[in-house]
């Protein structure tokens, strides 16, 4: 038997859990994340371990949820220095790469900028031959400059012929110890946002390692062998490994992490997640056990990329959102909050400070600190508070349904003791066990997933076969990854036909997931 | 709007433009930048009424045909534009002193500005469907007689196509097909024409009511509520008519099927608010073609059907459209010209094998109006 260790970090707590083989909870804890982030995690690692109590060289796993990578990016700091090569001229020459990323990034990453001969067409013939002898020319001129470089080439997600040969002709003349990103690994069609996604993922990929290494060492020093996986933002896990080659893709892991752990906690694979936090709430929707996913491009620092992230809406709501009562008794609820400082500035904590919690106490919603403190507060007005900050869960709850019937809500994170057990919207309430970690369980439990986006022509084989092929691809890569082919599934299919073009050229994405194999070591090849 | 179009200019014809396309048209993000640029780098476009030049001059419409999901991956430089027009000059025997747009709703709003940015010569204030549709034919230059031959599409190799053949719908059928074999998209250059037959055929001051509505629009900071007065103040004041609210609701069903290179489907809107109890099912054919209320015809093609979206008040597109989104459908009379009984064989519900025959907007509502009665609609 095998345990295995959860941690999710999050804005204002960075959650801990340590789970059996059958995914019971052994232990949980919460500390506050800190500031470098990473003495938060080795924090909340310790703890889970220590009240755990369990044999130390039997956790064998270890999944990580971190917004390392992510305040990286956001604050511009650590980041690689990184060269970029675009494989499409003639083609694409009028736009440059890095085009509409905000300056002072664009400063940072553009220093190293080229655009060479190659790339495919939407079905795979080849646009041009790749000029190999300027990629020669350009990795001398960049030895010893840059320790990361970003490969785009045009419509590398239906062919990746090029990319892996640029990549072979770059590691010769500039050695293993650069690290480069290749495009069809991260995003899909559509070349500028798989482009900054491309250039993003090799600015943090040092980040990336130093994350990585540093929790493996932090675990050693416990005494702990374990395999360490990350969370990606699909809700599933990649090797430590393929992370430090794809770190873009751990971005908003964290909100993905506690939608999958409401699903697991509460045995519902098709709901609205309601996550109430320190300072916001993200209300999510559950579909397949798996978030359901934006299609619009998804911004990080800026840049536009065209990564799915999860549906989600965040209001300024959480458990340290500040009430504010003026004289005639009109009021004002957040946005701001007193965030992790809840337990020292809430009134019913002995602070100064009214707060989202303060409220529910004082209504005997919940059960919470000195009751005592906020008994000589207005009922009336407090109810009017409450009944607004419940209207505003259920204005969101609203929005992201995709039917006016109601539909089953579970509520998780630390902040939901604020919320009743009726919803508008809502045919039923659910509070699952351990709900203020359902974070770090969703990070532990994640599976193994495969994916394939391409484009694909129905004439050739038709829909349905078609159909099946691509799920045959993206099964095979799951199991590639560490998935237990036995327990793969289909999660997530969508084929979205391309407009104002006969053919029947079609773009079909599948997801293939299933548990994490105990017995294989996961490839890299993800 | 002034003698020149200006880099500041784009982000607002592009805006208009979005509404123009009813839904289909293609997301401008990409012309956008390159047009700006081209601005950038060769001066503003200068920008002319068909009414005030030569009646001798020749002009030539452009426009990219072919996948915009394909063009958000294999970029085109605008090399390809210049070529077009200078291909079709040699295979016509003339000079094209004028370039003038096909479709003004969509990303092909900016085509001939990048194109008229880049070669210098004026862009007309002028263009052949007052919005976005599908194919080659469906223009005012077709339905009055003007021939879309000879045809020239060039690629970001080079590689060029050619065709001259007396049917418009042939040259559509044909170029349809080598546009696949081009790689997925191609620039054209077509219907060239002097401009003595661009007044009379062509829908005139389209750049500018595009422009004027992405003013408007951009003005009123993203509330739906604001974007939709600057919809009735702009095409109130126009050749179209008055806009009308149909209803607000959610997205609740969503069906898109390819067939014949055309993304077909509907989706289902179930009303909230004072809609509520309502459902309104909208069709569309790579653009929003008609909305019904189970039997009851609400609004046809060729009036214009906009789908927004109630965070922002911005047109949906049909490739982005999502179940669950909640949206406001808005529908818009169009131009007198494309209500034609000419146009109406092109691109009226019939052509669709949507509806016997067209019926106005303004006339559905008042059927709708005398049914209500007494109810008086609030606002819109």
């Amino acid at each position: 038997m095998s345990y295995r260790i959860g941690i999710d970090v999050g804005g204002t707590h960075t959650d801990g859990i340590l789970l059996d083989a059958k995914y019971q909870v052994i232990a949980e804890t919460k500390c506050a994340t800190t500031e470098d982030v990473s003495s938060g995690i080795y924090q909340a690692m310790r703890e889970v371990i220590a009240k755990a109590n369990v044999q130390r060289d039997r956790i064998g796993f270890a999944m990580l949820g971190t917004t390392h990578c992510t305040n990286a990016i956001v604050e511009r700091k650590r980041l690689n220095s990184v060269a970029v090569i675009r494989i499409g001229a003639p083609a694409t020459l009028a736009v440059k790469p890095l085009i509409g990323v905000p300056e002072d990034l664009r400063e940072k990453l553009g220093k190293y900028v080229y655009i060479v001969r190659g790339g495919h067409e939407f079905d795979g013939r080849q646009m041009a031959d790749l000029d190999e002898a300027e990629l020669s020319r350009i990795a001398d001129t960049l030895k010893g400059k840059v320790d990361s470089v970003a490969v785009t080439s045009v419509f590398s997600p239906v062919s990746k012929d090029h990319e892996l040969r640029a990549a072979e002709i770059l590691h010769e003349i500039l050695g293993d110890q650069v690290s480069i990103s290749l495009s069809h690994e991260i995003g899909s069609v559509g070349l500028l946002e798989r482009e900054n996604a491309t250039i993003l993922n090799a600015a943090v990929v040092n980040v990336a390692k130093t994350t990585a290494q540093g929790f493996m060492q932090a675990l050693r020093e416990e005494g702990i062998e374990a395999k360490v996986f990350l969370g990606q933002n699909d809700g599933t896990l990649m090797s430590v490994e393929y992370a430090m080659k794809y770190p873009i893709l751990t971005i908003a892991c964290g909100p993905t992490n506690s939608i999958r752990g409401a699903s697991y906690l509460s045995g519902l694979g098709d709901a609205l997640v309601v996550d109430v936090g320190g300072t916001t709430t993200d209300i999510g929707v559950l579909v397949n056990s798996f978030p359901r996913e934006s299609s619009l491009a998804v911004e990080i620092g800026g840049a536009r990329t065209n990564f799915r992230m999860p549906d989600l809406i965040s209001i300024g709501l959480g458990g340290g959102t500040i009430i504010r009562i003026e004289e005639d008794g009109s009021f004002k609820v957040g946005p701001d909050s007193v965030g992790y400082q809840l337990t020292r500035r809430g009134l019913v904590f002995g602070g100064d400070t009214l707060t989202a919690t303060d409220v529910a106490v004082a209504l005997g919603k919940t059960q919470l600190g000195d009751p005592a403190k906020v008994a000589h507060l207005d009922k009336g007005v407090l109810q009017k508070v409450y009944n607004r900050i419940v209207e505003m869960v259920e204005e969101a709850i609203d929005r992201m349904k995709t039917s006016a019937d109601p539909v089953p809500v579970i509520l998780v994170g630390g902040g939901s003791i604020l919320l009743p057990d009726e919803m508008k919207g809502a045919a039923s309430v659910i509070r699952p066990e351990h709900f203020g970690v359902a974070n770090a369980i969703g990070a532990a439990i994640s599976q193994i997933s495969g994916q394939v986006e391409r484009v694909f022509s129905l004439d050739e084989l038709g829909r349905e076969k078609t159909l099946e092929l691509a799920k045959q691809i993206a099964v095979d890569e799951a199991i590639a990854a560490g998935a237990e082919p036995g327990s793969i599934e289909i999660v997530d299919i969508e084929d979205v036909p391309l407009a104002y073009l006969p053919g029947n050229a079609t773009r079909i994405r599948v997801k293939a997931a299933g548990n994490l194999s105990v017995k294989t070591e996961p490839t890299l090849s993800n | 709007m002034n003698s020149v179009i200006q880099e500041r200019d784009i982000p607002s014809l592009a805006c208009g433009a979005r509404y123009l396309g009813s839904g289909g048209g293609g997301n401008s993000y990409l012309l956008q930048l390159l047009t700006m640029r081209a601005i950038r780098d060769c001066g503003p476009v200068p920008f002319v009424s068909a009414l005030a030049m030569d009646e001798g001059t020749w002009s030539a419409p452009v426009a990219i045909m072919g996948s915009p999901s394909i063009l958000n991956e294999k970029i085109l430089t605008g090399v390809e534009l210049l070529q077009a027009v200078q291909i079709l000059e040699e295979q016509a025997g003339i000079r094209i002193d004028a370039l003038m747009g096909l479709e003004i709703g969509g990303l092909n709003a900016l085509t001939p500005v990048l194109a008229a940015a880049l070669s210098g010569r004026p862009l007309l204030d002028s263009d052949g469907m007052g919005r976005a549709f599908t194919e080659l034919q469906m223009t005012t230059f077709h339905a009055f007689g003007v021939s879309a031959s000879p045809l020239v599409m060039v690629n970001e190799q080079g590689r060029w196509e050619h065709i001259a053949t007396p049917s418009n719908w042939d040259v559509e059928w044909i170029a349809r097909r080598k546009v696949i074999d081009l790689g997925g998209w191609a620039t054209i250059a077509s219907y060239p024409m002097k401009l003595q037959q661009v007044k009379e055929v062509g829908i005139h001051q389209s750049f500018s009511l595009a422009k004027r509505l992405g003013d408007s629009v951009i003005a009123a900071k993203e509330d739906i509520h604001q974007v939709m007065k600057a919809l009735v103040q702009i095409f109130s004041h126009s050749l179209y008519g008055r806009p009308a609210k149909l209803i607000e609701g959610k997205v609740v069903e969503l069906e898109r099927r390819i067939t014949g290179g055309m993304m077909n489907g509907m989706l289902v809107i179930e009303g909230e608010g004072e809609h509520i109890g309502e459902q309104l099912e909208v069709v569309f054919q790579n653009e929003f073609l008609l909305a019904k209320q189970g039997d009851r015809l609400i609004a046809t093609v060729p009036d214009l059907l906009c789908v927004l979206d109630v965070d922002n008040g911005f047109p949906i597109v049909v490739e982005e459209m999502e179940n669950h989104k909640k949206v406001w459908v808005v529908a818009i009379p169009a131009h007198p010209l494309i209500r034609h009984s000419k146009m109406l064989q092109t691109v009226g519900p019939k052509r669709y094998g949507l509806a016997k025959e067209f019926i106005p907007l303004e006339q559905l509502r008042q059927s709708d109006d005398r049914e209500a009665e007494g109810h008086v609609s609030a606002g819109y």
